[in-house]
């Protein structure tokens, strides 16, 4: 940035040094303009944050601090089923979104550019769509006569309708393809970055297809599955609105949980303090799956 | 001659092998998008059924649910509200995300790294918890729930994408553009608005269309901070679906899914929709 600058005030025979007392002030200046944004989040964003931290750790009768709420939810059996529930529920749409996505991001990499677009396409066009518009879709596929039911009953696979709409399964379903997204983009971004000559020598030195992706590809793909992974977990533990429409109350998991004690019983103690165990529940997934993929990346596999 | 055989058997293994690799792959692939597509799919056929119920395959075509929400003072309000929330949000982020745009990439500074997580930390945080904070918020601080209140709360949420594709885009900007600029005699605001901005333009026009679409379909957020009186259209579909599965709801949602289409669309003239996935 100040080579030009200089150039020119030497060319107009002023000192370099003044120049760069020039860029060195307009460097300052521009350094301000990170402040609005900064400013707002630090009102808008942090200072929230605070009111839940200080609303979890009040209880009615209690002078100052207390770890009463947390102590109170960490040993009600209803809340930890419900916590543990939630937790499976994301471990398991993590491995379906997992299952279906590492072949299409394969795939992507060894496909032209109208197969990839068409890809990108499919991928994005789901993840910007509304989720109670997504979740709508399926309760409308999922319903008695939905479209699962008419293919199911006119195949003759069963007489009667299965019954998955307002049950587990369903929001399973559901919530596998709202997250399959998620897990796509960072695993596309880390296979692009594998060369594919390293697959194709792995088959010329005498290795199969399939022993040369499990092999060679899959290992060089773990920063993309753990980033996935982490960001399919961390949403779908925290997703309000699927497991709402589609769970229809039939179950309750974390985020019903916050919902009803802010809106419904209007408990702000526990609704704060239930944030906090989800935020701290997804953040110890996160930072296991971070330290995870620093193994990965500096281990001796990744050589 | 007897060891032929047995390499024979094996290339002819390998090459079965191959076959069924290569069939695996790509049937869980064509599932995958298949998944990926079918609940857009499904929902916008439905929104053209002349039934009363909604049912899939729809019964017969018709654009009579069309025409109804035309007629439904409710989804009519509700929908010019969402419009005017999300199109006064991603103004506000626009702003602000530019600016700070800026010196996160062009400026050295001791802790620019984590100044910059910091301003991409709102992504990450559950947008349930961030609704719950912000209710807690703005009763602490006393002000009424009202439609400034839930636009300076989407504002919080949508300004990241702002950045990162402004910031994306100011990051591939040659910054000997800006020198030739200036070098030959442009003043700093001449260089901004003729050189820089129209170079920018298609980066911060796709964090604007990203930001503008979550603010139009937030739910959660708004859920704690529209209060009774400030009904956002996502809100009314909510309930729509919720309480009575009215048809009319697979008409809107047809329309929502169709601004979601026109945002992708955007996002691909612009940078280009492989540039997308890398920001």
């Amino acid at each position: 940035m100040d080579r030009p600058v200089e150039s020119r005030d030497q060319s107009l025979s002023t000192s370099a040094a003044r120049a760069r007392q020039a860029v060195w002030s307009r460097q300052l200046r521009l350094w301000q303009l990170v402040l609005p944004a900064t400013l707002f989040l630090l009102v808008y964003f942090v200072v929230p944050l605070g009111m839940l931290f200080y609303f979890s750790v009040r209880a009615p009768g209690v002078q100052g601090m207390t770890l009463l709420n947390f102590q109170k939810l960490l040993t009600d059996s209803f809340f930890l089923e419900t916590l543990g529930l939630s937790v499976r529920l994301s471990l398991e749409v993590t491995a379906v979104a997992l299952v279906l996505g590492f072949p299409l991001a394969y795939l992507y990499t060894r496909l032209g550019p109208a197969w990839r677009l068409t890809i990108l396409f499919v991928t994005l066009l789901p993840l910007l769509t509304s989720a109670v518009v997504r979740s709508f879709a399926w309760i409308v596929i999922l319903g008695k006569q939905g479209l699962i039911n008419a293919a199911l009953i006119g195949a003759g696979v069963v007489d009667t309708p299965v019954k998955l709409l307002f049950t587990l399964d369903g929001v399973r379903i559901a919530l596998a393809q709202v997250q399959l997204p998620f897990m796509l983009l960072p695993l596309i971004n880390a296979m692009e970055r594998i060369d594919p000559s390293l697959e194709q020598a792995a088959v010329s030195l005498g290795a199969s297809q399939s022993r040369a992706f499990f092999k060679v590809t899959v290992p060089l793909s773990a920063p993309g599955v753990v980033a996935g992974a982490i960001l399919s977990f961390a949403l779908t533990i925290s997703a309000f609105i699927t497991p709402a429409m589609v769970g229809g109350g039939s179950f309750t998991v974390i985020p019903t949980l916050i919902y009803q004690s802010a809106i419904v019983t209007l408990d702000w103690s526990t609704a704060a303090t239930t944030a906090l165990i989800l935020l701290v529940v997804a953040l110890a997934v996160v930072w296991g799956g971070m330290s995870l993929a620093r193994r990965f990346r500096y281990g001796p596999e990744s050589a | 001659m007897g060891q032929r055989v047995p390499e024979r058997a094996g290339r002819l293994g390998g090459r079965v092998g191959h076959a069924v690799f290569w069939v695996a792959i790509w049937t869980l692939a064509l599932a995958g998008l298949l998944y990926l597509l079918l609940p857009t799919l499904i929902i916008v056929l439905a929104s053209f059924t002349a039934g009363e119920y909604i049912t899939f395959p729809p019964r017969g075509l018709s654009l009579r649910w069309f025409a109804r929400l035309m007629a439904l003072e409710e989804v009519r309000t509700s929908a010019w509200r969402s419009l005017i929330v999300a199109t006064a949000a991603t103004a506000v982020a626009v702003v602000l995300g530019v600016a700070a745009a800026f010196p996160l990439v062009r400026s050295r500074f001791a802790g620019r790294e984590a100044l910059n997580a910091f301003l991409m930390s709102p992504l990450i945080l559950p947008s349930l918890v961030y609704g719950l904070a912000g209710l807690m918020f703005v009763s602490a601080i006393g002000v009424p729930l009202s439609v400034p209140v839930l636009v300076l709360s989407h504002v919080a949420i949508i300004v990241p994408y702002v950045i990162r594709t402004t910031a994306a885009s100011l990051a591939l900007l040659d910054p000997h553009l800006e020198e030739a600029a200036r070098s030959l005699g442009a003043n700093a605001w001449k260089t901004f608005l003729r050189v820089i901005l129209p170079n920018l333009l298609p980066g911060i026009a796709t964090g604007a269309a990203f930001a503008f679409i979550s603010s139009f379909d937030n739910l959660t957020v708004s859920l704690f901070l529209a209060g009774p009186r400030v009904e956002t259209l996502p809100i009314r579909l909510f309930a729509m679906i919720n309480f009575d599965l009215d048809p009319a709801a697979a008409a809107i949602s047809a329309v929502l899914v169709l601004i979601t289409f026109a945002v992708v669309l955007l996002a691909h003239w612009a940078v280009g929709l492989t540039r997308v996935v890398r920001l």
